[in-house]
């Protein structure tokens, strides 16, 4: 917090609890104890009579006052004729005279009708709400933290308003993509927000490894985005700057909004307090593909070994000599049986996480430090991840015009395993749809013949999923620190001065291990990889406040300087001289190895300035140059500004008893963009064999200038009826062009791709918060929230004459392509040849056509709705939260594979007689018969009727309704050895689904590299059910 | 001084953000060089161009040309062709050997230069091949600011690779050199025998259309100023070291065991092989499991036709376990003689077919390390004059691993007489003649596809290119 609070209001109810604590603890701090007065005494309670802890009491004009403990009691020095100041947040400050009595009593009222909210800003300044000119959206700890996610951005999904969250289901450190108002840009990576934690940037990137999602030897696997792993519970609350003209200030990198994290302090402590926090959570898979029952392993119903489909004979229970089966190598005949559990291959996953804070609150200042840890297991077996998290934040007042502060968090993430995601012979639903459904797991779970050797695998092509689990190790040992040291210092009572360093610092070092013996690396291969990373800013803020008759103002000047630094490097070697030993030594090939090194350096100055007319009319006006050391020395520089105005007519005009409130808001901003280092010169690339090079893939671009991006946004803030009702509405537009991007060129042409500014991408969408208390009694309240996004990213042009950008490749020529007049997210790919009428036109041989590339969809949902409610009886609360999604499609691998293997329900017709697709045949004269050529069963399924290709044929309408989080809480009514609060909640996340996508779950998301893919599901593992529980201690 | 500190601190401020002085050091990639010598780039072609040899004769060259078949995924062998990139790959290679060219051309180093203009020829050649009219004079030129480069009809493209390799015979000289040449170890004879054996090649190839005698000819009379290659010891092939990463794309270590035997040995390949007793069919192809037998399949099946890989002969299974068996064949001696004696039978050169033909046959097997039966020329397969099929067969058997040399040298003959569409193909009964360019054209490259399309004759996989009329 680099604000003080001086000019705080009393502030109306239902704020956040952080605030609530936040406000108390900075007049906490403030007071002095004075000695020598007669003690005075008294308690605080509301309106029904009950105490209020904590609550403020002050001796008007003096420092002194002092907090209220658990039964409201207060005991302060004071004299007669001294005016007592009772506060709380929430509640109408109340003052009272000491008379002769040395005990005073006062009874708070809800100040539900005083509107003044305080938000934290770009910067992290604390505003009020009334004066901001653009869309700020926040949530609460409890929010955050109520149902724990393992990583804290799923946690986000359906809280905010025009942001969309999609979890990723590669494991247990699983990415998660988060996208604000729309993807502004053509590089798929490119469209997450800035998160930044106590003022501090820190990275979000996914760093990957390991090939396309379909790359057979080298499948990705994901080790989790870089704000994964921000501890939820330490979280005090999230500020969400959605537009340009809220986050302008942040620079080029807030061009997709801004995630403003603060972490919990000291500052609502009086004396030592005491939390203790545990979550206990269960896993298990929430959807998983249906497995047929009726026919076993092999062709045209015969047993055929090494086939992988399931189009052999009818699981009748006659003998067959069954490969994997115990008896198959004495030759032994088994009863043809259905054995294949699916299910049995995953376990139950547990969750542990637990958190122990301490905090203290003195008169100079406050400390919080805090111990988290969680320790998870997969549904995948042999699959865990853990945490370690050490925070500090502190400050102190060596003077009363001074602050420092430091804010501190050592993280250390780890797994002994992780997945690798996608489809290919490493891959475990590679392994398990491809899997005969005649044979019994248990046959393949001793998976050696020969221990680190030979594998004991059914089919020649693929590794034994066994094997996959227990030897195809990718583990990981991260350590990262983050945190800041500032300086806050008043001048004068006008001006103040902030100075501040912050850091971002990570070390990851990832290995992996593939046996002796395995499909794709039959020398076996260790391979290691490390990842250093760090990120310096450096901060001043010079602000200058003074009010001029009606108008307030404050101008303030600051500047940046932003240091990035990546190390990457990379050794693999695909052979093992001893089997079983997994070190550099042990390799005995010549080992791939890489080194990249890159740096960025902006420099950056801005300026702003808060005006405010009365209480009704207030403007921002903010400017920012940078300067990037990753553009062109002649264009290098770039300004961009921003304006928004917020006019408040319920300020000025009588709207009737009803409205409480009503601010219209407006804004308009630009903000500029540089790009990754290196992206100028061409460099030559080390090539495979010793002592060579190759040109590059990517052709670089010494002309670059920096991208642009205009934003225009309007909105309505109301409430009604005593703030009842809440509304915000919002309405944008934002117009990005000069995106620097490499675009594919005709290979021809000597690369496969040209950097170069391009494109002209429009997003215009409208974002709804509405919530309502509907109930508010006394031991009784029911509270209904609803978050709607609506947005359509609209391609206007790309490069010169280009038709079209490819944004991501899928598998099989599927694809994510930007076209001019285009949909963002629009996915192309082979379809079905129809006749005029839509009917599907077959060929003679009995199977669909297969039909020319075409737009089969868009993988951005028609619009979004989180749906939340709280309820509140006595100590009990029950809070649930919906996600509902409407339109776009997903393309499932999983559907096309599943048909292919035969393992699928769907594929169950016609193994008999053979089927006749319905649809047409054409004619030599062009006109259509129906059809009537029947194919054999085996033949129609195996990349027949839904071929991997037909884009069409496997992508589904991926509306979904979520049950995404359910708790129910029970606060005990203990105050006892010490004991300020207690309380049990069962919790559970994803706990139903309701889809029309068969078999997975529509929000999976493919992986090339470090990249997602929406829209496209390529044999992603199951995502996960959480279930468990969860207490608070407080003392 | 309250204000002058104000002033300086404000100055210092400012001074410092917009400082831009060091930002070019920043941005200046260290990872990787600015710039390059030929002998670097050098290996990286060679590797790269066997790579792409092995991986097209396995994966396309073996299956089109019918010496093998696919048991599962038999869409290639069927004809259910797509836009096929596959090729395309060549124009990233083409970008290294530009380099290399215009390297040796700067700093005079003619070596090089010869080295770079045989290598493109040998990759325009393939490109132009398998599709046509292919971007030429304006490929590889993105430095330049084309990135849409337009196609050359296959007859420019011819006139513009032969030139090359003939360029590229003059300038080789004995203090020629070149470094980094993992092909022939820097020997500069072998390259200039390396161009003129390819540019028989070439010529043939356009002999239908052009009249080529002469010039065959005056490289045949001149063996000072043209040499060609003299023995199986010229071959020009790509020896894979055998260990990581020198691995080709098919041997364990690097490929995959299943790939390997996805295709099995086809009636035709296996039956010419067995009515001359040929003891090469020992050591390409292994025996049908627990028997001495060799089993073909029938090439073109519908897939449900097929059924299981143990009914049927192998590839020898030694190609995949042993890392250092496949090779890369560029061209050998042994299809030169095949294209003299093709040349002598047909009229263009003098000279005797027979001859050409008997050492053709002699240096296959010798090339593949097999001992030919002292009666093969003789008994088993002798040179017929009234059956030229005997030699294009022969030939056939020469080029097995050979890229997709045999197809090329089919869509121009028509021989062997043997390919021809399964019973399950999907192309009414055609054998494809072209690949489809790559979709991409198609979306980054429209109006330069778009018109080539239509010059050719339309993208699709029965155009004939201009060669093969």
């Amino acid at each position: 917090m680099i604000q003080p609070l001086r000019s705080m209001k009393p502030t109306r109810p239902l704020l956040p609890l952080w605030l609530r604590y936040l406000l108390l603890g900075c007049f906490a701090m403030a007071l002095l104890p004075v000695y020598g007065q007669t003690p005075v005494s008294g308690t605080v309670t509301d309106a029904f009579g009950q105490p209020i802890p904590r609550a403020t009491v002050t001796i008007q004009g003096t420092r002194t006052g002092v907090l209220t403990d658990d039964t409201g009691a207060y005991k302060l020095p004071a004299t007669q004729g001294d005016t007592l100041v009772f506060s709380f947040i929430g509640y109408t400050t109340q003052k009272q005279a000491v008379g002769a009595e040395p005990v005073v009593n006062a009874v708070l009222t809800d100040s539900e009708y005083q509107l003044e909210e305080v938000v934290v800003t770009a910067l992290g300044i604390q505003r009020d709400k009334k004066a901001l000119g653009y869309s700020v959206q926040t949530l609460s700890a409890e929010q955050v933290s109520r149902v724990r996610s393992t990583n804290l951005v799923n946690g986000l999904s359906g809280k905010l308003a025009g942001v969309q969250v999609t979890g990723a289901n590669n494991g247990l450190a699983s990415s998660s993509r988060i996208i604000i108002r729309g993807e502004n840009s053509l590089n798929i990576n490119n469209n997450s927000p800035l998160f930044i934690v106590d003022g501090i940037p820190v990275n979000n990137s996914i760093y990957g490894i390991g090939g396309s999602s379909i790359d057979q030897s080298n499948l990705p696997t994901d080790y989790g985005n870089g704000a994964a792993e921000i501890n939820p519970d330490d979280i005090e609350s999230i500020s969400v700057l959605k537009g340009a003209a809220a986050s302008a200030l942040y620079g080029s990198r807030a061009t997709n909004g801004v995630i403003v994290i603060t972490t919990k302090s000291g500052k609502n402590t009086q004396g030592l307090g005491v939390s203790i926090s545990s979550t206990t959570m269960f896993s298990s898979p929430l959807v998983l593909p249906e497995v047929q029952t009726q026919y076993g392993g092999g062709w045209g119903r015969d047993y055929y070994a090494d086939y992988g489909t399931n189009f052999g004979p009818e699981l009748d229970g006659s003998m067959v000599l069954q490969d994997g089966s115990p008896g198959f190598d004495n030759g032994e005949a088994e009863p043809f049986v259905h054995r294949y559990q699916l299910e049995d291959f995953f376990q139950t996953g547990v969750s542990s996480n637990n958190q122990v804070s301490i905090t203290g609150g003195f008169e100079k200042g406050n400390i919080k430090l805090a111990y988290g840890n969680s320790y998870n297991t997969g549904i995948v077996p042999n699959t865990n991840l853990q945490r370690d998290n050490i925070s500090i934040n502190t400050s102190y007042r060596p003077a009363d015009n001074w602050t420092i502060s430091l804010s501190g968090n050592y993280l250390k993430s780890q797994s002994d395993n992780l997945p690798v995601a996608g489809y290919g012979g490493q891959g475990l639903m590679y392994a398990l749809l491809w899997n005969y459904t005649n044979v019994d797991l248990d046959w393949l779970r001793d998976y050696w013949l020969e221990t680190d050797r030979v594998q004991r695998n059914i089919f020649s092509w693929a590794d034994n999923p066994f094997l996959i689990a227990n030897e195809h190790i990718n583990a990981f040992n991260k350590d990262r620190l983050y945190g800041m040291v500032s300086s806050m210092y008043d001048i004068t009572p006008e001006l103040s001065l902030l100075l501040r360093m912050g850091t971002d610092y990570s070390n990851d070092f990832r290995w992996s291990r593939r046996p002796q013996g395995s499909v794709f690396h039959p020398n076996g291969m260790y391979r290691e990889q490390t990842i250093g990373y760090r990120e310096t800013n450096a901060d001043f803020l010079l602000s200058y406040t003074k009010p001029l008759g009606d108008v307030s103002t404050r101008f303030s000047v600051g500047g940046n300087r932003l240091d990035q630094h990546t190390a990457e490097s990379l050794i693999q070697g695909d052979g093992l001289a001893i089997p079983g030993i997994y070190t550099l030594g042990n390799i005995n090939v010549i080992p791939s190895m890489s080194r990249y090194d890159g740096r960025k350096r902006v420099n950056s100055l801005y300026a702003f300035a808060n005006l405010g007319y009365r209480d009704f009319l207030y403007m921002d006006i903010t400017a920012r140059n940078d300067w990037s050391s990753a553009l062109p020395s002649n264009n290098n520089s770039y300004f961009y500004p921003s304006v928004s105005l917020s006019f408040l007519p319920s300020e000025i005009f009588e709207m009737g008893e009803s409205v409480d409130y009503l601010k219209l808001r407006f804004n308009v901003a630009r903000v500029g963009k540089d790009t990754d280092p290196f992206q100028l010169y061409k460099t030559y690339q080390f090539a495979t064999l010793p002592n060579s090079l190759t040109n590059p893939g990517q052709l670089p671009n010494a002309n670059l200038v920096p991208e642009q991006t205009d934003a225009y946004e309007v909105g309505l803030e109301a409430y009604f009826w005593g703030k009842r009702l809440m509304v915000d509405l919002s309405l944008y537009q934002t117009i990005s062009t000069n995106q620097i991007i490499s675009f594919a060129v005709s290979q021809a042409a000597g690369f496969r791709s040209v950097f170069a500014n391009s494109g002209k991408i429009e997003n215009k969408g409208i974002e709804l918060v509405l919530s309502g208390l509907l109930v508010k009694k006394e031991h009784v309240e029911w509270s209904l929230t609803g978050n709607f996004t609506l947005y359509r990213g609209k391609v206007i042009e790309l490069y010169e004459d280009l038709e079209s950008y490819i944004i991501a490749q899928g598998p099989d020529g599927v694809t994510v392509e930007a076209r001019p007049g285009g949909r963002m997210g629009d996915i192309y790919g082979n379809t079905y040849v129809r006749t005029p009428q839509g009917e599907i036109v077959y060929a003679e041989n009995g199977l669909p056509l297969v039909g020319d590339r075409a737009n089969v969809g868009n993988y951005n949902p028609d619009w979004m709705l989180g749906l939340s409610t709280g309820i509140r009886f006595h100590g009990l609360s029950l809070y649930g939260l919906v996600d509902i999604r409407e339109g776009g499609i997903i393309y499932s691998y999983t559907h096309a594979i599943g048909t292919e293997s035969g393992i699928l329900p769907i594929t169950l017709g016609g193994r008999e007689d053979g089927i006749v697709g319905e649809g047409v045949v054409q004619n030599p004269d062009g006109s259509y018969s129906p059809n009537t050529n029947s194919v054999d069963a085996e033949d129609y399924y195996y990349g027949g009727v839904h071929p991997r290709q037909n884009a069409e044929a496997n992508s589904f309408d991926a509306s979904y309704v979520k049950l995404r989080e359910l708790s129910l809480s029970y606060s005990l009514p203990i105050r006892a050895i010490g004991l300020r609060d207690l309380s049990l909640s069962l919790v559970g996340n994803n706990l139903l689904l309701w889809t029309k996508v068969p078999f997975i779950d529509p929000e999976a998301q493919a992986m090339n590299g470090g990249t997602l893919i929406p829209g496209m599901e390529v044999t992603q593992l199951p995502s996960t059910r959480n279930y468990g529980f969860r207490v608070n201690l407080t003392f | 001084m309250k204000k002058f500190l104000y002033a300086s601190f404000f100055t210092l401020i400012l001074a410092t953000a917009a400082c831009t002085a060091n930002f070019e050091e920043i941005n200046t990639n260290l990872n990787q060089p600015l710039t390059v010598t030929g002998d670097l780039l050098l290996p990286t072609v060679i590797f790269d161009l066997a790579d792409f040899s092995v991986n097209q004769s396995f994966g396309l060259g073996d299956i089109i040309t019918q010496y093998h078949g696919h048991y599962e995924f038999n869409d290639l062998d069927i004809y259910r062709w797509t836009s096929d990139g596959s090729f395309w790959v060549l124009y990233n290679y083409l970008q290294n050997i530009r380099d290399i060219r215009q390297y040796g051309v700067e700093n005079d180093l003619p070596g090089y230069e010869a080295v770079a203009l045989v290598l493109e020829a040998y990759a325009f050649s393939q490109l132009t091949d398998a599709y046509g009219d292919v971007p030429y004079s304006q490929a590889n030129q993105a430095e330049s600011g084309i990135i849409a480069p337009a196609y050359d009809a296959q007859e420019v493209v011819y006139d513009g690779i032969l030139a090359s390799l003939e360029r590229a015979n003059q300038i080789i000289d004995e203090d020629a050199f070149v470094a980094g040449d993992i092909l022939f170890g820097g020997d500069m004879t072998a390259w200039k025998k390396l161009a003129n054996t390819l540019r028989v090649r070439l010529l043939m190839r356009i002999s239908d259309v052009r009249d080529v005698s002469a010039s065959l000819q005056q490289i045949l009379d001149d063996p000072a100023a043209y040499p060609l290659f003299e023995s199986t010891a010229d071959d020009a092939i790509y020896r894979y070291q055998g260990s990581s990463p020198d691995l080709s794309p098919y041997s364990e270590g690097r490929g995959r065991e299943y790939e390997y035997f996805l295709s099995i040995p086809t009636t035709r390949f296996v039956g010419l092989l067995q009515a001359h007793e040929d003891p090469r069919i020992h050591e390409w192809l292994g025996y049908k499991g627990g028997t001495t037998e060799y089993i073909g399949v029938e090439p073109g099946l519908d897939l449900g036709d097929i059924g299981r890989p143990t009914a049927y002969a192998s590839k020898d299974s030694s190609f995949f376990y042993d890392p250092s068996k496949i090779a890369a064949i560029f061209i050998t001696y042994s299809e030169l003689n095949f294209l003299l004696a093709e040349a002598a039978m047909k009229g263009l050169i003098s000279g005797d077919a027979k001859a050409f033909y008997d050492e053709g046959v002699a240096a296959s097997f010798e090339q593949w390390g097999v001992e030919m039966p002292a009666d093969f020329l003789t008994a088993k397969a002798p040179y017929d004059a009234n059956n030229p099929d005997r030699l294009y067969e022969q030939k056939w058997l020469a080029l097995y691993r050979t890229c997709t040399e045999a197809w090329f040298d089919w869509k121009r003959t028509g021989k062997p007489a043997f390919i021809q569409a399964g019973p399950g193909n999907i192309n009414s009964n055609q054998v494809p003649v072209r690949l489809m360019y790559p979709s991409l054209e198609q979306s980054v490259n429209v109006s330069n596809y778009t018109t080539a399309s239509q010059r050719i004759g339309g993208d699709n996989i029965n155009t004939r290119v201009w060669w093969d009329k």
